[in-house]
């Protein structure tokens, strides 16, 4: 049976838009329903495909930002001015209208409880998507593995989920970082500027503790993160990451 | 649009393989680094999906479609 269900075809799916939430001006969460939803682990995302009158298909992945425990399906997606499905996405769906979709996919970027940790979870910009599902799985399952946040973003109007960001802070086993790289407030007290090896030190764990880190922003972000965690002595081999084509942060 | 990583495969390889495969191990025959395939190095804005390997950029995998069918060629994978 088990083997059966593993090896099923992926089909694309429907789902119904219920409502749509601007994050920032330029990135949006859509909730959808889906009749037989299978469930989905945290870190997982979908592709998304849309299809023009003349029959023009195109598709794009993006994460899931809700938890296998919520009620809904969510995805947060970025407008990209040079996207073909991303502009629809934000600037168009509304509810009530359906989008066709395929997943979830993914078994490499994703947390399960009986991974261990510490986990330290670092977010270029919208690649705080992919672990905010984790963030939130981690409080629904009562999880003990303490959990340290580095999240970039190029202002603090421009962080996705701000106010829940704060909240998932105040609880103990989690420690939430921001550093802005644009601009910030001046009454600003977190971290300035890009993620280099010296900020990562300071928001993470230290190497010996063998944190599992999952790293998830713009490639060029990755790559950087990535390198200053090595550099820094993290074993590679727990460093986990997703690259999309988002902007800069 | 730069490079991405084999996370952005996972639809198409998954409903190509009826599996997820970015789990799936590799051996790349050019450098012998051993990794995953969401690890790869992807780039997907030509008209096909190219993988190469993160270390010396051998040509792991092309993934093209045309007409409804694909077509993978491993070439850096023993």
């Amino acid at each position: 049976m088990e083997r059966a269900a593993l090896l099923r075809r992926l089909t694309w799916q429907t789902g119904t838009v219920i409502s749509t939430t601007f994050e920032t001006p330029r990135v949006k969460t859509i909730t959808l329903a889906v009749p037989d939803w299978r469930g989905h682990r945290a870190g997982q995302h979908l592709d998304v495909r849309l299809t023009a009158p003349d029959g023009y298909q195109t598709e794009r992945s993006y994460s899931i930002a809700t938890a296998p425990t919520d009620e809904y399906l969510s995805l947060t997606v970025e407008r990209l001015d040079d996207g073909e499905v991303s502009p629809y996405l934000v600037d168009e769906l509304r509810a009530g209208d359906e989008l066709e979709f395929r997943g979830p996919v993914g078994g490499h970027f994703v947390w399960d409880n009986d991974f261990g940790g510490p986990l330290f979870l670092v977010a270029g910009g919208s690649g705080l998507v992919p672990l905010r599902s984790m963030l939130r799985y981690h409080r629904a399952i009562g999880s003990r593995v303490p959990v340290r946040v580095l999240c970039s973003a190029r202002s603090l109007e421009l962080l996705i989920y701000r106010e829940e960001l704060m909240e998932m802070a105040t609880y103990d086993l989690v420690d939430v970082s921001i550093t802005l790289t644009r601009e910030a407030p001046s009454s600003w007290r977190g971290y300035r500027g890009r993620i280099d090896p010296m900020l990562l030190s300071m928001a993470g764990w230290a190497a010996d503790q063998m944190p599992l880190t999952y790293i998830c922003g713009p490639t060029a972000f990755v790559e950087t993160a990535a390198a200053g965690l090595v550099a820094l002595g993290y074993d590679a081999a727990r460093i986990r990451t997703e690259r999309f084509g988002g902007t800069g942060v | 649009m730069g490079p991405l990583d084999g996370n952005a495969m996972a639809g198409v390889m998954h409903d190509l393989l009826a599996r997820d495969m970015t789990t799936m191990g590799y051996k790349c025959a050019g450098c012998g680094r051993s990794g995953v395939m969401a690890e790869m190095v992807v780039y997907m804005s030509g008209p096909g999906t190219v993988g190469r390997c993160r270390d010396c950029d051998t040509i792991l995998l092309m993934l093209t479609e045309g007409h409804g069918m694909y077509c993978v060629d491993l070439p850096g994978m023993p």
